[in-house]
This record gives structure tokens, C-alpha cells and sequence, in this order.
């Protein structure tokens, strides 16, 4: 708490390391209660991002409060949110920093898990296994994520997917995963009520809960795994059960148009995603509850392997 | 005169010197960097210096990030001016490249690493229409219209009284085109005509060492046909956009420009004759003089002792001098996020209203920030 207020705490996200401070009480209780059981930075840790949290103004501090994100940048987009929801500027903060200045990677606005395996009676070590999950947003990548990551999956990502184009490994980019509306109730039936934050009411997006991260994939948030499946789910309410695959030029422009930054890394981004569309499944997903839509993923990764 | 925190420095002046810092002072200099527009810069010198290796864990991705995108800057700084090139390919028109563009045509050394977001040019006034009508047909549209917000007083704030046309958009690649016909507003305290400018102007000179190469190189051909200010004029382009008609804060970048360019050109024959007499005579001595004095006493920059003292005649009286030795190394320095900030604030603060003061006359400045605060309590946005 005391390194919250002074902006002295800093944690670990993956391959990240985050520095925040604020020294909004309501957001300290929040900020703790989601990010709790996260690695905190070594001090021969790099920081790579900073971030404060606060008032508007003094004024804004007590009457109708106002907070806004500040990464010390000036061209960046954060808006002035109520004093209650200064969680989703702190979460929206990091996220546009992640976005915009982390070209070491290639960039999928997608959600991520992966399968680990233990090493075999011969001791060889197997790599862990990932599925992408892309699409509008809308399509329900939150909510399947959500569901994998909380069933012998481990979250990597709810958000973004970060690859290493040199060796064309995924890296985990554990974050709650903020569930919106209607998901909020399936997931809260599922899971029950203590992995979840209070609810966000009135947000931009209509109500917010965050699911936080398994404790798993906190632990082992240095461990990467290679890519094998991409899949673009799509909840269609009633209709049947559907897996359509699909490869060549349309997966290639597919996974392109998921990319948050491929135009930022220019070549090597094209090589990536060239390699990927090779080597990976590419599925078409359309589903009508959750239960089917993960066992739609597990069967697919089965046949992947 | 408070320096530049020591790291930052190093890290500009003297990469092949860094090293050896606990991960804690990379965090913050790399901030600092980021937050003053050069860490691309840095992490290129790096590079060049081979100080990339045995740095703390997760500062080479940070370095690589930048690197990624400061090659990607380039490659669309060459298209843009390739394209605008091909809108006036039938037509017989001197254009100078300006500031980013101009250095990365003319190859000085501050181009590497160097992040721009607009391309600038110049031309001569009685063209400027011409030249605007030109880009309106071939896709550039009002950067006002595409906010939606066509409001008169800007534009007609632009076109009254400064000295470039209202920023253009090409509606395609979302690129933005500043149209000069001269470097300072021709109301400021201190005007500067642009045909004297023109007139000294030099073709782009070719970069390849054969034709044939010439021909085979994307960015040499796009570079080709282009004309860049001349030396001294380049500098004292940059030196006016940072310390007369810009505000100084945040402006370390351009200090760095200007003294990457003293480098570069120092040792031409007779520069620091040509710059000081070119200065007298365009009457842009004054922000030579802050130049050469802020580049040497913050960066090392390699100004001779007889220069430095020639320009002494365009000193500001004491006072003025003692106060801008106070608020401008400040103004100019990065704050840490977590550090407080508040002196560096109000040093800005100052030069802020310092530069609005240089740039009209008293009476049309009182009226400009009426309009300006009137639409701002409505709610509406200005330029």
C-alpha cells in the first residue's frame, strides 16, 4: 500500500515491468484487491512502463471526483474518468502503453492460453502449447478465454497476444480480463464470486467485473510457448455448432488484421506472420454456449498436436 | 547553469561512455529519453557504440522497440516525400524540405534515430495557393475538416497571420503536410523573409555513388529533385522554431538537432563566419546566440571560442540573459514521472507565455486569447 502512494511499486506482467503510483485511496483498495499474488519487480529489473493515477484537480479529488491516467507522455489518449472507475483508467493506462511502445514484439489484439505439459519419463522437456483467439470484439474471445484460463489452460492473455518474432515464441501478458455484461453472470456462476472484482457500473462499456488472473499463470508468467492454433470464435446464440478451417492467403490476412502492430514492425512482422500461417491451424469457430465452444478448442489443440 | 541530468547526457553526448548502471538508473534515463522524443537516437548510438550487451533484463526489448520504430518513421518519412514529389511532377516548382525531411534528404547525422510526425516544406509565397490547390486534388484534405470542425477563426488565423497554410491530411495514409512560405509569422517581433531563404536553397545531393545505384534505391530516388535550406539556414531554421516562435519546453530534441548539425558543419570552410554574418542579415541573431549558448553549455556541443564570443553582440540585455540561463535548462529537462515536477512546470509555464509574446503584438495577442479563452468555456476546440 505505502509503495502504491509514494509510486514506488513495481510488478511484473510477463515480460513486462510496471511501475505505478497513486494516491487515490478508493484505487489503492482496488488496485491491491485485483493485483494481488503478482511478482513484484526485482531491482535488477528494467522498468519498462510508468504510470500514475490520480485527481484531476484537488477540486476533483473531493467533490464529483474526477481521475485520469498519466504515463508522462503527451500524445496520449487517456480520458478523465469518475473517481469510482479509476481502476479502468489505471488498466486502460497500461494497456495503450503496452500497445503503443512494446514493438519489440508483434502484437495480435487477441486472447491467449496454453497448454503446459509436464516433462516426459525421460525427462525431455515439451513446450507449452498455445491457442490464439481473435475476432471483433463482441465475439466472445473474453468469455472463452476466461472459461480455458480457469480449466487446465494457463491465461497468457486476455488482451494482447506479444510474439517474439525472432523465434516466433508467444509470451504471457497475464492480466485480469475484464468481463462485460452479460458474461459477467456465466462466469460468475462458473467460478463463484472471489475471483471476481467488485462490479464497475456505468463504464463505457455498460458494467464491468474483472476476473483476476490464475495464480498459475502468475507464477510462471517468464514462460513462453509456441503457437499452434488460431482460432476466431463467434457466439451465435441458437445456431448449430460450427468448425470451418481455413489457410493460405485468407489465414495470412486474417491473423494480419489481427495485429495491433505489424505496420510498426514492417518487415519482420510480415515474415512472422508469413511463418505463422504455415505452420498453425486456422478455424473458424461458431458457438452457442460456452461448455461447447471449449471443447470445440480441446479437440482442435488435440488434433494440432 | 543546471546541466542536463547526467545520464541523459551521456547517453547523448557520449553513448560509447555508458554502462555499468544499475537497472534502477536505466529505467529512469530511459524514460527520460522516451518522454524527450530521442530514445530511438540513443538506442541507435548504442548500437553503434556496441554497448548492447550486459544490459539489465527487459531494457534490449525497450531499445529494440524504439529501433523498430524509427526505421519504420524513416521508411514513411521517403514515401511521403516521394508521393508529394509525384503530385508535382509536371510542374516546375523549387521545394526545400524542412526539418526531419530536410535532414534525412541532406544525410545529417541528426537523422538517425530521429522520430518526425509532419513533413514540412517551403515555397515561395506567390506559389502557396497554387501549391494548395495542387494538394486538395490529389488527396489532402483541411486536417480542421476532418475533426469536423471546420471553424473560421482558425483557419483564417492561419492564413492572416502565419507563416504556413492550416495543416493538410492526406485522407489515404493519414499523413500530415505543413506548407511554409517562410520560418517565422510575419507578426512576431522578429520576421524572417522567405525568399532570402529560397534563394540560398540547395538541390538534395545524391547520396549513391553510381547512377545505377541511384536508380535501385527507394529512398535515393525519393529524395531526388528536393531542395534543403543551406547549411546555415538549416540551423538557423532550427534554432528559430526552438527559441523564437516555439515554447522551448519539451524542445530537447531540437536541441540535440542543432547540435548534431554545429557538429557536422563546424568544420566547413569559413561556416562560422558565413552563420554569424547570415544571422546579422535575416536579423535571427538572437536565437543563434541561445542556440550556440544552450547547445555548448548543455551539450557539449563543439562551438569555437571565436564564435561564441561573435555572437555575444546578439545577447538580450543581463537580466533577460540571467533569467533564460534559470528557465531554460529547466524547461528543457524531462521530468521523471515519480519525481516532483513543479519547478520545471513553472519555468515552462514562463517560456510558454514567452513565446506567444514574441510572436504578435500585444494588442492582436490579447485578442487571440479572448477568442481562444471564449471557445474554450464553450466547450469548443481550438487550434
Amino acid at each position: 500500500m505505502r509503495g502504491l502512494r509514494r509510486g514506488t511499486l513495481k510488478f511484473k506482467v510477463g515480460p513486462f515491468v510496471a511501475r505505478i503510483g497513486t494516491t487515490y485511496p478508493l484505487l489503492q483498495q482496488d488496485f491491491l484487491d485485483i493485483y494481488e499474488g503478482y511478482p513484484l519487480a526485482a531491482p535488477e529489473d528494467f522498468v519498462h512502463f510508468n504510470l500514475k493515477v490520480g485527481p484531476v484537480s484537488l477540486l476533483r479529488r473531493w467533490f464529483r471526483p474526477k481521475v485520469i491516467a498519466d504515463g508522462g507522455f503527451v500524445a496520449s489518449p487517456f480520458v478523465p474518468l469518475p473517481g469510482d472507475l479509476a481502476i479502468l483508467a489505471l488498466e486502460m493506462g497500461l494497456n495503450w502503453q503496452v500497445g503503443t511502445k512494446s514493438d519489440q514484439f508483434l502484437i495480435f489484439h487477441s486472447g491467449v492460453v496454453a497448454k503446459d505439459f509436464e516433462p516426459s519419463a525421460t525427462g525431455e522437456v515439451r513446450p507449452s502449447r498455445a491457442v490464439l483467439m481473435a475476432g471483433q470484439s463482441g465475439a466472445g474471445k473474453s468469455t472463452l478465454t476466461a472459461g480455458l484460463a480457469y480449466n487446465g489452460w494457463r491465461l497468457f492473455s486476455d488482451e494482447f497476444a506479444l510474439m517474439d518474432t525472432s523465434d516466433l515464441q508467444l509470451y504471457p501478458y497475464p492480466r485480469p480480463i475484464s468481463l462485460k455484461n452479460q458474461s459477467i453472470e456465466v462466469m460468475v456462476e462458473r467460478l463463484g464470486e472471489e475471483v471476481f472484482s467488485r462490479p464497475y457500473l456505468d463504464t463505457p462499456k455498460g458494467t464491468i467485473r474483472y476476473l483476476k488472473a490464475p495464480g498459475d499463470s502468475l507464477r510462471n508468467g517468464d514462460r513462453p510457448a509456441r503457437l499452434d492454433l488460431v482460432v476466431f470464435p463467434e457466439y451465435s446464440p441458437g445456431a448449430p455448432a460450427q468448425v470451418a478451417e481455413f489457410e493460405g492467403a485468407e489465414a495470412f490476412a486474417m491473423l494480419r488484421g489481427a495485429s495491433v502492430n505489424c505496420d510498426r514492425l514492417g518487415q519482420a512482422a510480415f515474415d512472422a506472420i508469413s511463418d505463422l500461417t504455415g505452420r498453425c491451424k486456422f478455424f473458424h469457430l461458431q458457438y452457442d454456449t460456452l461448455d461447447m465452444a471449449m471443447r470445440m478448442v480441446e479437440d482442435l489443440m488435440e488434433e494440432a498436436a | 547553469m543546471k546541466g542536463l541530468p547526467a545520464d541523459l547526457k551521456t547517453l547523448l553526448v557520449a553513448p560509447h561512455m555508458a554502462g555499468g548502471w544499475s537497472a534502477e538508473r536505466w529505467s529512469r534515463v530511459a524514460y527520460l529519453a522516451q518522454a524527450a522524443g530521442v530514445l530511438t537516437r540513443i538506442s541507435v548510438d548504442l548500437t553503434e557504440a556496441g554497448k548492447r550487451t550486459g544490459l539489465p533484463q527487459g531494457l534490449e526489448g525497450c531499445l529494440l522497440s524504439a529501433e523498430r520504430n524509427g526505421a519504420r518513421n524513416q521508411v514513411r518519412l521517403s514515401w511521403e516525400m516521394d508521393r508529394i514529389k509525384r503530385v508535382f511532377w509536371d510542374r516546375d516548382i523549387k521545394i526545400v524540405l524542412l526539418k526531419g525531411a530536410a535532414y534525412l534528404a541532406g544525410d545529417i547525422p541528426c537523422t538517425r534515430g530521429r522520430l518526425s510526425s509532419d513533413m514540412d516544406i517551403l515555397v515561395a509565397k506567390d506559389e502557396l495557393a497554387g501549391v494548395e490547390a495542387t494538394l486538395l486534388d490529389a488527396g489532402w484534405v483541411s486536417a480542421k475538416e476532418i475533426q469536423g470542425d471546420a471553424e473560421d477563426y482558425d483557419d483564417l488565423y492561419y492564413r492572416r497571420w502565419m507563416h504556413e497554410l492550416p495543416p493538410l491530411v492526406h485522407e489515404g495514409r493519414g499523413t500530415v503536410i505543413d506548407v511554409h512560405h517562410t520560418i517565422l509569422p510575419p507578426t512576431g517581433r522578429v520576421t524572417a523573409d522567405g525568399s532570402e531563404l529560397l534563394e540560398l536553397a540547395v538541390p538534395v545531393e545524391s547520396l549513391a555513388a553510381t547512377e545505377v545505384e541511384a536508380a535501385n534505391d527507394p529512398a535515393e530516388r525519393s529524395r531526388q529533385g528536393y531542395y534543403v535550406l543551406c547549411d546555415t539556414d538549416m540551423l538557423l531554421h532550427s534554432t528559430v522554431h526552438l527559441f523564437q516562435d516555439g515554447e522551448i519546453r519539451g524542445g530537447l530534441r531540437d536541441l540535440v538537432d542543432q547540435r548534431d548539425m554545429i557538429a557536422h558543419f563546424a568544420d566547413r570552410p569559413g561556416f562560422w563566419d558565413r552563420l554569424i554574418a547570415r544571422a546579422e542579415y535575416l536579423g535571427l541573431g538572437r536565437p543563434l546566440f541561445y542556440s550556440l549558448r544552450y547547445a555548448e553549455a548543455l551539450l557539449d556541443a563543439p562551438v569555437p571560442e571565436p564564435a561564441l564570443k561573435a555572437s555575444q553582440r546578439f545577447a538580450p540585455p543581463l537580466p533577460v540573459r540571467l533569467l533564460m540561463d534559470l528557465l531554460v535548462p529547466r524547461a528543457l529537462t524531462p521530468t521523471y514521472l515519480f519525481d516532483s515536477n513543479r519547478v520545471v512546470n513553472f519555468a515552462g509555464e514562463l517560456l510558454y507565455m514567452r513565446s506567444h509574446w514574441l510572436r504578435m503584438p500585444p494588442v492582436m495577442l490579447a485578442r487571440h486569447l479572448a477568442i481562444k479563452a471564449w471557445r474554450r468555456a464553450g466547450g469548443t476546440k481550438t487550434a
